[in-house]
């Protein structure tokens, strides 16, 4: 796998099947969850269409330009050829990465009143369930963006930014799905 | 070549960007009423650019295996025209 900027030939065997592996799962798992709230929007229309007034549709704007601005500090950790530099990218992107957390936190806070409320119920159980799996990806990796940063070997770079860019695709479809739809 | 393409990478990020302040605008200003159906175009589009430039080409996960980017493609596509059919439908 060759990143922009370098020179560096693919493997012609497709090394990369371990990263597509990764970065499948992830698809895959975030799909089964988006598609069984799209399936239960369609059946409930009524109690999700009100559970949505509930939701803070600011705080997630924000949150997505949080997200796409630290995409593009993991974009710059994987172009870049000096140490430090890349070093200091990753852990911009992780740091931006623990504010969507603290923000979503915020989020939480306000829309938790709303959750045991028996017509959100089916809403809420699924709100939760697909943003508090993203946001522990989102905190997980933010993670492993600074252990990686300390010895910023570029494999291990590309591989992290990568998935980076996965779970930023993936809020990018929750957000109009969950909070527009 | 360096050059031209670092410059390539900022446009592509400042143009992201832009369309995610312009979707941050439409979604704030539409909180408490039906979203237009015009976000979700630009969501579309910002989903599709994002999965298409910067992971396939730019974090170089394109290679020799076209049916598993041509997915990567499709995942975010399908949602996001699903989700513009469905409130497509419930404004009519």
């Amino acid at each position: 796998m060759a990143v922009i900027g370098e020179t560096v030939k693919d493997e012609p065997d497709g090394g990369d099947l371990i990263l597509w592996l990764l970065v499948w799962s992830e698809l895959a798992a975030f799909g089964v969850l988006l598609c069984g709230f799209l399936l239960m929007s369609y059946l409930h229309q009524d109690s999700f269409s009100l559970a949505k007034i509930h939701l803070d549709g600011r705080l997630a704007s924000i949150n997505t330009l949080v997200l796409i601005a630290s995409g593009w500090l993991a974009a710059e950790a994987a172009r870049a050829s000096v140490m430090r530099t890349r070093q200091l990218a990753l852990v911009g992107a992780a740091v931006l990465g623990f504010l969507f957390a603290a923000i979503k936190l915020l989020e939480y806070r306000e829309e938790l009143r709303f959750a045991g409320d028996a017509t959100f119920n089916a809403f809420f159980e699924l709100y939760f369930m697909i943003t508090g799996f993203h946001l522990a990806h989102v905190v997980f990796l933010g993670l492993i963006m600074l252990l990686v940063a300390r010895k910023p070997d570029r494999s291990n770079v590309v591989i992290v930014t990568t998935i980076w860019h996965i779970v930023d695709v993936v809020w990018l479809v929750i957000f109009p799905v969950v909070y527009l739809g | 070549m360096q050059y031209d393409k670092s410059k390539w990478l900022m446009g592509v990020a400042a143009g992201l960007l832009l369309i995610a302040i312009v979707t941050a605008l439409i979604a704030a200003q539409w909180k408490h009423e039906a979203v237009p159906f015009v976000a979700f175009c630009v969501i579309l589009v910002l989903t599709v650019v994002k999965a298409r430039i910067v992971v396939l080409d730019f974090m170089g996960l394109r290679g020799p295996r076209r049916g598993l980017s041509i997915a990567l493609i499709a995942w975010p596509l399908v949602f996001a025209i699903a989700a513009a059919t469905k409130a497509g439908l419930a404004s009519l």
